[in-house]
């Protein structure tokens, strides 16, 4: 009884295999909406993506979308790609990684969450939006494939603990710090976006040095060097505590006290983060990896399957 | 090599039970019940691990080959198959989910189908039911459900090869009342199919729907009377024999016995809870887990102190067993520390899909674990009745 | 050893006590039979003493009863574990084990008996029940009576005091029951353990008593020596009615004694032909149902071989064999529900035309072959009488029906007035006592107007009174002309009822007659008053006392 089943189970398995072998075969176009470098954001159109890596001495990375249909498709274009859990899907954000970023490894590592189950309320990237004009992050309601950025807005992702109200563990920048203040889009617009092959970069943001310490840059596998030297902003607690409240319509119902407030973290520089732009990068190179294993797996799995095949058989026979 | 030779000289006496296994070596006996739940759970906890669909499949292999080695011809040691087959139906019920209740499609994804999409309102936003369905959703909750069907695989083979009975023992006195519950339960579920298959039949006679809630009903009623009369008399029986006997324990000790297993108990759940929720206090993790662990192990030495049973042919406690739950537990480290391979090998993504790899020390310590197929003894050989009898107990049942 | 003093048992739902005022003695060594109808007690009686009642059962027990010196008030049952073995009526709904050595094993473990006195009372044990072949087997492979000893030296290990055994040989064939009660006698006899003893067929036990606890009822309970309490008592074995009925005294309770007082009465009867026990003509119709060739086998092994059987209306047969021999799988086949592996049935459906049971659906088997199972309340399901009868009337499809029947017309309510009269329509199935239950499975049965009409084991627990009651309905139902078939162990339900004896052996039929030639044929299937006659051909004590009131009978010529 008992090895029948399992020859039909180890059947079952191979019948699976076989077709994940000929999706493996079948790779995706991958179409990505429109990334663009952080100079075609502007205080009325495209959305600024924010993702802090504080959390592992990184700076906080913002790049630019100008169409993004969902929080999800903002946060993978230009370099930019998530993973999300084995029980929920892609639409948990359990890791995030930049294509410019440490050779577009993805944070948490597999070390520190194995994106198996959803991650503790203590340690995950939590999802905050501001609204044009608006001087505070709201918690987001909504995941990021459900979440349609405004024009103008700010998503900003940070990794940490919150409670369920999202009055703990809030964002310590401001969206001032983040959003775009320049009315009109600044740098080359005509090109489109293309997650193989980034633009390159304008040469008036092209300042200051590289983010985040030491970006692995691999030649190799990127075939070129990475297009990822975006202009590096620190968050000056002046610029913050006076935004340009002109292209704020809603900044004057509520000045300068909240400003002042929002401004409060910022005035420790120490512990502020650092602002780094980030230009779209290509996507880092995806490995789907070698069938030996899966061959040498399937092999070893079959031996001891038939081994419980031949003892039950033996069984059988004295019986 | 002392101790089956000396087992060997032990069994010369009585050769009608112990007959020498076919390879002539080692001696047919029953491995300690506890050997195989410790055996098992640790398999069960380097499951929890990994999502790892190659590891996943060695399991269920290793476990295929264990149980078929080692199980005995016992009623309850015949059930393998249907953990199986829950097994298969928590797969299927995973994937049905992930499909129905999409959890989304990004453009990344490979897509399979699409099923018709049902609008929720925007204050139910949160859920999704339909759309695009994805290989990549498909695999992976695949994937989740086989560990999950893996897991459970892992306890239904400690239920397959050790004799819940005989493991029902361990439990100390203190916990009388569950100890009932379990050997109820444990002896009323076979006669329960039992008397399904009967009164299902006598159904016919009467001719009733055979179909519907009415059939349910007239099955239900009379199979529930009488399983409740069962268990009834069946507690009676072990009251009647002395099951959870105080002897010479006086109140007080019983008293104190029960209070400080109870109190562990809340303090190791405390602790367990402690540990795996991190949001919870410190406190609560592993100071807490070893207050419970404490006062659990007092509790058991007072209740012990003075002694109410004694067993009749005590299950050893000797190399095999130590073999066997090592050869788990030690698979179970092996997963969890994380030496000599990358952690990220026990979870291949999916998104982007990519080749699950074979990591070298997990895959040695799910096959360690499938040692315990021949570090156990072989299975007593089931006493084979003779023909007339069995004829005679096939017409019983009728 | 045992002692009740005032003892009240009041159980909560109940509106009167189900003992009061119980004074008894119970000396040791004693064998004593607690006999009584159904539901006068024998069992709360029996659980008082190990403290069952009333700390497992519920309800309030006054008054003391004091086991070895121990107030079950203070002892619960596990507490007198090794004082009082209890053994219940189905052995294996109280194995808590799974081999026979381990069963045996289980008390003194609770008990802390250490471990080389377990082993030598273990091995004493299975020696003293012959046991000891069987010791590795499972519970669950053993047949009936291994079953009940395997119960009672489960028991006996812990060297009880007192053995309480409530109706052991109910479930039982003749030989397993004699097995038992061998075992039980020689526990008295050996080893001088005091045994309390409820059991439905005195015929078996009452030559074993030494004392007799009467329940006459009305939570009374009467005690003294077998010969003077079965003198008057409500309930008497055919022995003891014999005994009555020729005014023998001291009353004989054993065959021997019997045989010897009855040497005159042999005189007397010789030469005059006894009136046949079952009254009306033997029956000449036709067949109503035919089996030829029937053969059944589970799983390749056969459990009735290739069976021929003719069953003819108004006669009423008796289906008789050991455990296991094959009867319930022949009546589920001839039924047409159970599995049939070759051969053919064929009823006459009274219209001329014959019909196959199992070929046919389902509701139309039932108006040809009714069938009350083993286990018969496994049929109800409902909340109350009335709408168990309702549901069978409206499943017998009173109406158009494919299969033309005879006799169609009375409801089940009106059937189960003419069987058991005086059930009331708001009772709840499981309330009924085991006689009525049948009653109604019966009426819910008969409601489809089957010309056959087989019953399984329906004698199994059912007490003297319900058994007149059931002859009574079997009559009923031979008069109307039907074939009615019993599968029975009880050979004086079956000298008393049955026309005719079909006896079974793994699955062949061995004998086939007039119940008078078959079971007196065998000493072992022999009823009472057969053995204590012989070589006379009596049956019965009715036939006997109507051979004495009618000196003149039809045989007076001969």
């Amino acid at each position: 009884m008992i090895p029948s089943s399992v020859t039909r189970a180890t059947v079952r398995v191979t019948a699976a295999l076989g077709m994940a072998v000929a999706a493996l075969g079948a790779t995706g176009a991958p179409a990505v909406a429109a990334p663009q470098p952080m100079g075609r954001c502007t205080t009325s159109s495209g959305a600024v993506l924010a993702v802090d890596f504080s959390h592992w001495g990184g700076p906080v990375l913002r790049s630019c979308g100008t169409t993004p249909a969902t929080g999800y498709e903002l946060l993978n274009q230009g370099g930019w790609r998530t993973t999300g859990t084995g029980h929920d899907g892609p639409a948990f954000i359990c890791r995030i990684g930049y294509g410019g970023y440490q050779g577009g490894r993805q944070y948490p590592t597999a070390g520190e969450d194995d994106c198996v189950l959803t991650p503790p309320a203590s340690a995950y990237w939590s999802y905050w939006h501001a609204d044009p004009g608006a001087h505070d992050w709201e918690y987001s309601q909504l995941g990021a494939m459900l979440y349609k950025p405004k024009p103008g807005s700010v998503d900003l992702w940070i990794f940490g603990g919150t409670d369920i109200k999202g009055t703990e563990g809030r964002p310590r920048i401001t969206p001032d710090q983040l959003r775009a203040h320049n009315t009109r889009p600044q740098g080359d617009a005509g090109r489109p976006a293309s997650t193989a092959k980034a633009p390159s970069l304008p040469p008036d943001i092209d300042t200051g040095p590289a983010p985040g310490g030491q970006p692995k840059s691999d030649p190799e596998k990127t075939g070129r060097k990475p297009t990822r030297e975006p202009e590096k902003r620190t968050a000056r607690p002046g610029k913050s505590a006076s935004p340009q409240q002109s292209t704020s319509p809603s900044h004057s119902t509520s000045p300068s006290p909240s400003a002042s407030d929002t401004a409060a973290p910022a005035t420790t520089p120490g512990t502020s983060p650092r602002v780094v732009d980030a230009a779209p990068a290509s996507d880092t190179a995806h490995d789907s990896g070698s069938l030996r294993p899966v061959a040498a797996g399937a092999s070893l799995i079959a031996v001891v399957g038939g081994a419980a095949v031949y003892v039950a058989r033996r069984r059988r026979r004295s019986e | 090599m002392t101790a089956v030779r000396r087992a060997a000289v032990e069994a010369t006496p009585s050769p009608s039970r112990q007959a020498p296994d076919g390879d002539g070596r080692r001696l047919p006996r029953a491995l300690h019940p506890l050997a195989w739940w410790i055996w098992a759970l640790a398999l069960a906890t380097a499951v929890s691990r990994t999502a790892n669909p190659l590891l996943l499949f060695l399991v269920l292999a290793v476990l295929g080959y264990v149980v078929t080695a080692r199980r005995t011809e016992a009623p309850w040691a015949r059930g393998f198959q249907y953990y199986l087959y829950m097994a298969l139906t928590v797969v299927t019920i995973r994937v049905v989910f992930r499909a129905v209740f999409a959890t989304g499609i990004t453009p990344r994804d490979h897509f399979l189908f699409s099923l018709p999409h049902i609008p929720t309102p925007d204050w139910y936003a949160g859920i999704r039911i339909g759309g695009p369905v994805s290989l990549e959703a498909i695999l992976s909750a695949a994937t989740d459900g086989l560990r999950l069907a893996c897991m459970l695989c892992c306890i239904g083979a400690a239920n397959t090869l050790a004799n819940p009975k005989r493991a029902l023992r361990v439990l100390p006195g203190a916990l009388y009342e569950l100890g009932v519950a379990v050997t109820v339960a444990i002896s009323v579920a076979p006669q329960l199919v039992q008397s399904v298959q009967r009164v299902s039949r006598a159904r016919r006679l009467r001719a009733g729907r055979n179909r519907g809630f009415a059939a349910l009903r007239g099955i239900v009623v009379p199979v529930l009377e009488d399983a409740l009369e069962r268990s009834l008399r069946l507690a009676a029986a072990m009251d009647s024999r002395g099951y959870g006997r105080a002897g010479t324990a006086t109140r007080r000790s019983r008293r104190l016995t029960g209070a400080l297993m109870l109190l562990g108990m809340c303090g190791l759940c405390a602790g367990a809870y402690g540990l795996l929720d991190a949001t919870a206090p410190r406190v609560l993790g592993l100071p807490a887990m070893t207050a419970g662990a404490v006062l659990c192990v007092t509790g058991l030495r007072v209740g012990g102190r003075r002694v109410t049973r004694t067993t009749y042919r005590p299950d050893p406690w000797k190399l095999p067993e130590w073999a066997v739950a090592g050869s788990g537990v030690l698979s179970a480290v092996l997963l969890f520390t994380g030496l000599g391979y990358d952690a990220a090998e026990l979870n291949p993504s999916i998104y982007p899909l990519t080749w699950p790899s074979l990591p070298l020390v997990p895959t040695a310590a799910i096959l360690l674990a499938g040692a315990a197929g021949f570090l156990s003894p072989p299975p007593t050989a089931p006493t084979a009745p003779r023909p007339a009898q069995r004829r005679t107990q096939k017409a019983d049942v009728t | 050893m045992i002692t009740f003093d005032q003892v009240t048992v009041h159980y909560d739902d109940a509106s009167r006590p189900a003992l009061r005022e119980v004074d008894l003695t119970v000396e040791e060594g004693e064998l004593c039979l607690v006999v009584g109808h159904t539901g006068v007690g024998k069992s709360t009686l029996l659980g008082a003493v190990n403290g069952l009642v009333p700390h497992f059962t519920g309800g309030t027990l006054y008054g003391r009863v004091i086991v070895d010196g121990r107030d079950t008030a203070h002892h619960p049952p596990r507490e007198l574990a090794d004082v009082v073995g209890v053994v219940g009526q189905d052995p294996i709904d109280g194995f808590v084990t799974d081999t026979v050595e381990e069963e045996l094993a289980y008390t003194l473990e609770q008990l802390a008996v250490p471990a080389p006195t377990m082993r030598k009372r273990v091995e004493e044990t299975l020696d003293l029940l012959g046991l000891a072949d069987l010791r590795h087997r499972a519970l669950h492979e053993l047949s009936g009576g291994q079953q009940q000893r395997v119960a009672i030296g489960s028991v006996l290990t812990a060297h009880p005091r007192v053995l309480v055994l409530d109706e052991p040989t109910s479930a039982l064939d003749p030989t397993a029951a004699e097995e038992v009660l061998a075992a039980v006698t020689r526990l008295v006899h050996d080893l001088g353990v005091t045994v309390l003893m409820a059991e439905h067929r005195l015929e078996r036990v009452v030559q074993y008593a030494d004392r007799v606890i009467h329940l006459p009822g009305g939570g009374q309970v009467v005690s003294g020596l077998p010969a003077d309490i079965l003198r008057t008592s409500s309930i008497a074995p055919p022995i003891v009615e014999l005994g009555r009925a020729a005014d023998w005294s001291p009353l004989p309770l054993s065959i021997r004694d019997a045989r010897r007082a009855a040497t005159g009465l042999r005189t007397r009867l010789t030469g005059r032909t006894p009136l046949p026990a079952r009254s009306g003509p033997a029956p000449e119709g036709p067949a109503l149902l035919t089996a030829r060739g029937v053969t059944v086998s589970y799983q390749g092994v056969p459990a009735v071989r290739g069976v021929d059987l003719a069953l003819r209306g108004g006669e009423v047969t008796a289906l008789m064999g050991r455990n296991g021999s094959g009867k319930s799988s022949l009546l589920w086949a001839l039924q047409g529900s159970g599995p049939r592996r070759a051969g053919s049935v064929t009823v006459d459906t009274g219209a001329g035309s014959t019909s196959d049971p199992h070929a046919v659906s389902a509701s139309d088997a039932r108006r040809m072959v009714g069938l009350v199972p083993q286990t018969p309340a496994d049929l109800l399901y409902l909340e109350s009488v009335r709408q168990e009868l309702d549901q069978a009337d409206s499943e017998s499809g009173r109406g158009g029906t494919a299969v033309p029947t005879v006799g169609l017309g009375d409801s089940a309510r009106a059937i189960l007035d003419r069987l058991a009269p005086g059930i009331d329509d708001s009772t709840h199935p499981r309330d009924l006592s085991e006689g009525q239950k049948l009653a109604l499975v019966l009426a819910v049965q008969l409601s489809a107007a089957p010309r056959v009409l087989l019953l399984d084991e329906p004698t199994r627990g059912l007490d003297y009174r319900a058994k007149n009651q059931l002859i009574g309905m079997v009559d009923a139902l031979a008069a109307e002309g039907r074939a009615v078939v019993i599968s029975t162990h009880d050979v004086e339900f079956v000298a008393r009822a049955a026309d005719r004896v079909v006896v079974m052996a793994e699955g062949d039929i061995v004998a086939d007659g007039p119940t008078t030639e078959v079971i007196v044929a065998s000493p072992a299937f022999a009823p009472q008053t057969a053995k204590i006659l012989a070589p006379l051909p009596y049956l019965t004590v009715e036939q006997v006392v109507s051979g004495l009131d009618h000196p003149s009978g039809t045989g007076a010529g001969a």
